[in-house]
């Protein structure tokens, strides 16, 4: 860090040069994330909760914060929830990775011909507000219960977002580094290529972070629909055999894989888009 | 030391070849919108530095767009070396003002002076470097290869751009308005850079022709002037500059000369009105 203050202090007009270093970002991040008052307030609340359920609130239907934790613990020593995690983080990451590739690709295509944009529209528009589990049925005849159908459904409703993002970022470049580009000569593939492309690096990582959200609800939704394994066929399981506490104990693991998915994705956003301003503050969905 | 007022004695003053002919220049955007340009004719000469000058919105950025070749004038010509500009020209290179938008953020700097030089491949890795370094070292920006533009203030991230265009080694240097948008002392700085930046340039044959509304700078900067009326605009006099060199920010600008000119420029720029008759076909559409 001496060095870059040295650079400073020599600079010609050098107001506020803050040196683009990569790692004092972790650290803000750190910062906000041990976010001190919300762990204290989470942590009051299930004591709050722990309080209630013990004296109060005396239903077999909601059970004890401390029996849902003992009960998570030994359902992880156990085949079950460790499979059933296994089975949908696989179909989650699968359908979200194929999604973003075809978002991607598709809608860069999209934004580099106007032909493509006009033929595909009427399309689009009609797909795009059919509710993904509106399809289900469909799905279920042609490709059966199971993972494929599981993965088909996540791709569907994520990709969208993806799509338009991918679109609409490309072609919102700002014409002035257009311009840049085609003075010094580069023809319009390599405009397309090294200026439209990584501009709408910061709209692609938009689309995938609202998409990440979304696959895992159509992930949970299918599994509970078409009890066809994973995390929400267990909770399905769970609460038909009235094991309460291990329903809630899936519940719970299907927050934290939201959570630390969250958390994943906007912090590969900061690193990979780190030019753009507006992320660096974090917490902005 | 006398100053011509007409532009019959700027042909023998500068005896070199033309290098860029503009010759009836015309622009309309669109058939509904009003004339931007009205039959803009000036000769720019190998080695000199011409500034274009006129006021806010007279179609300054919109001439040197045709120029540069990125645009397309409505009727009329720039011809390069007596060849009509169709395309971007390899000899040519452009400043935007608008550094922000020109400048590539997530690109480093040494990255962003390299990009024009991307897709040459007559030269070898290392010629690339070299060129890099020197132009940075010209504006003053060694040491700050690793940074990114957006850790930068405006006055160097306007230097990194000037080095992306010295980079592209041009024959013809367009500078867009290049002090615009940074604060009164970034930009006397930027001048003298940009005076040294003209020594070299001219000492190497090249020519650099600037668009700017602000008169000080145009006179502190340029051999000659071209002064433009307001909209639509077309020549309203050309100045040949006869300060002595080099010119420094104290003595230059308290020179007789350069107060006896500027008084003449504004002179000039408030009579371009009556002096075009209200009788012009050309202005009533």
């Amino acid at each position: 860090m001496s060095a870059t203050t040295a650079e400073r202090v020599d600079a010609p007009g050098a107001d506020r040069p803050a040196p683009t270093d990569r790692r004092r970002r972790p650290s803000r991040r750190w910062r906000s994330a041990v976010n001190l008052r919300g762990l204290v307030f989470a942590i009051g609340l299930v004591l709050l909760l722990e309080l209630l359920t013990a004296t109060v609130v005396t239903s077999v239907y909601v059970p004890r914060p401390s029996e849902i934790g003992s009960a998570l613990l030994s359902e992880l020593q156990r085949g079950d929830l460790m499979s059933g995690i296994g089975i949908t983080l696989g179909a989650y990451l699968q359908g979200l990775a194929i999604a973003a590739v075809a978002g991607v690709v598709l809608g860069a295509a999209l934004g580099a011909s106007e032909l493509a944009y006009q033929t595909f529209r009427i399309l689009i528009e009609f797909l795009r507000p059919l509710p993904s589990v509106a399809l289900i049925p469909f799905s279920i005849l042609l490709l059966g219960v199971g993972t494929t159908t599981t993965v088909a459904m996540i791709v569907f409703a994520s990709f969208w977002p993806i799509l338009f993002n991918t679109y609409y970022g490309v072609r919102a470049v700002n014409p002035v580094a257009i311009e840049s580009a085609r003075i010094f000569g580069l023809n319009r593939r390599q405009v397309f290529f090294r200026v439209q492309i990584p501009s709408a690096a910061v709209n692609i990582a938009a689309g995938i972070r609202v998409s990440s959200a979304i696959a895992l609800i159509l992930v949970i939704t299918v599994e509970i629909l078409t009890r066809s394994g994973g995390l929400g066929y267990y909770i399905v399981r769970m609460q038909v055999a009235i094991r309460t506490e291990d329903m809630y104990a899936g519940i719970f693991v299907v927050g934290v894989i939201g959570y630390v998915v969250a958390l994943a994705v906007a912090g590969l956003e900061r690193r990979i888009i780190f030019w753009n301003s507006d992320i660096r503050e974090g917490g902005d969905r | 030391m006398t100053t011509s007022l007409e532009p019959t004695q700027v042909e023998d003053r500068v005896p070199a070849r033309t290098i860029l002919d503009v010759s009836e220049l015309r622009k309309r955007y669109a058939p509904d919108r009003p004339l931007v340009c009205d039959g803009l004719t000036f000769q720019v000469r190998e080695g000199e530095f011409v500034a274009i000058i006129g006021p806010s919105g007279c179609g300054k950025s919109t001439l040197l767009r045709m120029m540069s070749g990125i645009l397309k004038p409505t009727s009329g010509t720039v011809s390069l070396h007596g060849r009509t500009i169709t395309k971007p020209p390899p000899e040519m290179a452009l400043v935007f003002q608008d550094y922000t938008r020109s400048l590539y953020p997530w690109l480093t700097v040494e990255r962003n002076v390299r990009f024009p030089l991307a897709r040459d491949k007559s030269l070898s890795k290392a010629e690339k470097a070299e060129r890099v370094a020197r132009a940075l070292d010209n504006v003053g920006l060694t040491g700050f290869e690793s940074y990114h533009p957006g850790a930068l203030s405006g006055g160097m991230q306007q230097r990194v751009s000037i080095a992306r265009a010295l980079a592209f080694q041009p024959q013809i240097l367009l500078l867009d308005e290049p002090f615009a948008s940074v604060d009164a002392l970034t930009k006397e700085g930027l001048e003298d850079t940009l005076l040294d930046v003209r020594d070299r340039m001219q000492d190497a044959g090249n020519t650099m022709l600037m668009v700017t509304h602000d008169i000080d700078e145009a006179i502190y900067l340029a051999d000659r002037i071209v002064v433009l009326s307001k909209p639509p605009c077309w020549v309203a006099e050309e100045l040949v500059i006869d300060l002595p060199k080099p010119r420094n920010q104290i003595e230059t600008r308290s020179h007789p000369e350069f107060l006896r000119i500027r008084a003449h420029i504004h002179d000039v720029m408030g009579l371009t009105d009556q002096r075009r008759g209200a009788g012009d076909s050309r202005t009533t559409h």
